[in-house]
């Protein structure tokens, strides 16, 4: 057996152990964590009230715990009223490198009927005071996880990328925000809301965006809901341009596999461009059956085998051009 | 167990919404860890739920830790190591040598049975605890082999030659199944 073999193999056994864990939730045991955590809490603070009193009054010390734990408190039947301010996650990061890291917090907002749970998404920025100051905000909505804030290095020096996310687990939907942030401003380049089975990730210089989608959403407009789905990945390249005005790609190498699409992302204030390719790998997909609807410039899909060198040409600047090497490989 | 004086600076509540969240982003993936070195479902439950009793009373650590799944990660191996060096394992090992024993008779029964690709899994969970792990985390879980030499604490060099010996043991192991069986 070589390696390649060994590669595939690797690749089904993935699968197969996605598959032997597709049951396995752990979420029926939280309620045992709970009640452990609870009891745990309770002993600690008996504990701590022993080290205090006499040994001499060991009777009082018997009455002082029977009280106490008489007045337990349960830690978990509160969670539902959630004190106002409070940030269900909290998380440093490194936008500036000369700069104290950001906050960025996830504070959780029910609406009045209580049957919708939405976030928002507050960065902070450390002022020359030492104080935090809101610099960007977004309310994600009907949603109750928020996933790990993602950054990403951005060619263009002090610039990088911010990637924030957050997820209904029980209706499988994901929004999305990705923002650049540059010398204390930040910019949103894209918005996503809604991401039917969506995933999104930041790897290799670009942002890896998944969804399952009916098989007919693409060419259809027919109302009638398809039964085919499909799993649609996107891969977002972020461009910008330097202070001489070059245009800048987080990467120059792009892999796809055939049926996946490419698109670039840039802020809204920087001119678009113009990308020149021969159709031999990849095909311009219409603004109108992009999907991602906020943010995105141009889209392409994979449509045959091989490799290709695109050249994208900032359009009405006197920068140069920039080359990206595309390889599209087969799913299998 | 005692809670630290540090977690006492966060409120009972804020506490609890905390471990709340963290149940629900990381309980499924505590549990395949937790699998993967146990090999049993229902220990492996019970090991993540000490996870997050641990994680709960560190909580004051995690706050501020960009890279908390690393934390937790790192929590779940140290409670799979206590538990695989317990008396209790040791126990329950030779029981499961004794099943083992009863699963090989019964194969030897069928020797024109084809290994197929069903078996892939499992063969990978037949590796030494220290190569499997590796393994299960490169290729199964998708972390690098800085995220996974942070928490398995040793060297990113390590975790690479540990990848290289797996992959060659698998090769091995992969092989004598079909030769066995042809």
């Amino acid at each position: 057996m070589n390696d390649r073999e060994l590669d595939q193999k690797l690749k089904i056994a993935k699968r197969q152990a996605d598959k032997f864990f597709s049951n396995w939730k752990f979420e029926p045991c939280t309620r045992e964590v709970e009640e452990r955590v609870n009891s745990l809490s309770n002993t600690s603070k008996s504990k701590l009230r022993l080290k205090t009193v006499s040994a001499t009054v060991a009777s009082l010390v018997i009455i002082l715990i029977l009280t106490f734990a008489s007045n337990k408190v349960n830690l978990f039947n509160n969670n539902k009223a959630s004190k106002a301010g409070t940030p269900i996650l909290e998380q440093l990061i490194k936008l500036d490198d000369y700069e104290p890291a950001h906050l960025i917090n996830f504070f959780q907002l029910n609406n009045p009927n209580g049957d919708s749970q939405n976030l928002l998404a507050v960065l902070w920025e450390l002022d020359s005071n030492g104080k935090y100051q809101m610099i960007y905000n977004s309310i994600l909505e009907d949603v109750d996880i928020p996933e790990p804030v993602e950054v990403m290095e951005m060619p263009v020096k002090h610039n990088k990328l911010v990637l924030i996310s957050s997820k209904n687990i029980e209706q499988n939907h994901l929004h999305y925000r990705v923002m650049s942030y540059d010398n204390h401003t930040i910019k949103t380049l894209m918005e996503e809301n809604y991401v039917p089975n969506g995933s999104i990730e930041i790897r290799n210089g670009m942002i890896i965006e998944k969804r399952i989608e009916p098989v007919k959403s693409l060419n259809s407009r027919s109302e009638e809901p398809s039964k085919e789905f499909r799993q649609i990945v996107t891969l977002l390249v972020p461009y910008q341009y330097n202070e001489k005005g070059d245009l800048v790609l987080s990467t120059n190498y792009v892999r796809l596999k055939r049926g996946e699409y490419l698109g670039f992302i840039g802020s809204e204030w920087d001119d678009l461009y113009r990308i020149n390719y021969k159709e031999k790998v990849l095909k311009e997909i219409g603004v109108e059956n992009n999907l991602i609807k906020k943010g995105l410039k141009t889209k392409f899909q994979a449509v045959d085998l091989g490799i290709e060198m695109i050249s994208i040409e900032p359009k009405n600047r006197t920068g140069i051009a920039k080359k990206l090497l595309i390889e599209v490989v087969d799913p299998q | 167990v005692k809670i630290s004086q540090e977690a006492k600076r966060l409120s009972n509540q804020e506490k609890a919404q905390s471990l709340e969240y963290l149940m629900r982003r990381f309980g499924d993936k505590v549990l395949r860890i937790a699998y993967y070195y146990v090999r049993d479902k229902y220990q492996a439950e019970d090991i993540a739920q000490e996870v997050f009793c641990k994680v709960y009373e560190n909580l004051e650590k995690f706050r501020n830790e960009s890279s908390y799944y690393t934390w937790i990660y790192r929590i779940t191996v140290n409670k799979c190591h206590d538990y695989l060096t317990s008396a209790t394992f040791r126990r329950i090992f030779l029981l499961d040598n004794i099943k083992k024993l009863n699963r090989i008779k019964k194969i030897e029964r069928h020797p024109f049975e084809v290994i197929d690709n069903k078996d892939i899994f499992h063969k990978v969970m037949e590796l030494p605890l220290k190569y499997r792990i590796v393994i299960v985390m490169y290729y199964f879980e998708e972390l690098s082999t800085v995220e996974i030499s942070k928490i398995l604490k040793i060297k990113e060099s390590t975790v690479r030659t540990r990848l290289c010996r797996a992959r060659e043991k698998l090769k091995k192991l992969l092989s004598n199944s079909r030769e066995d069986y042809i």
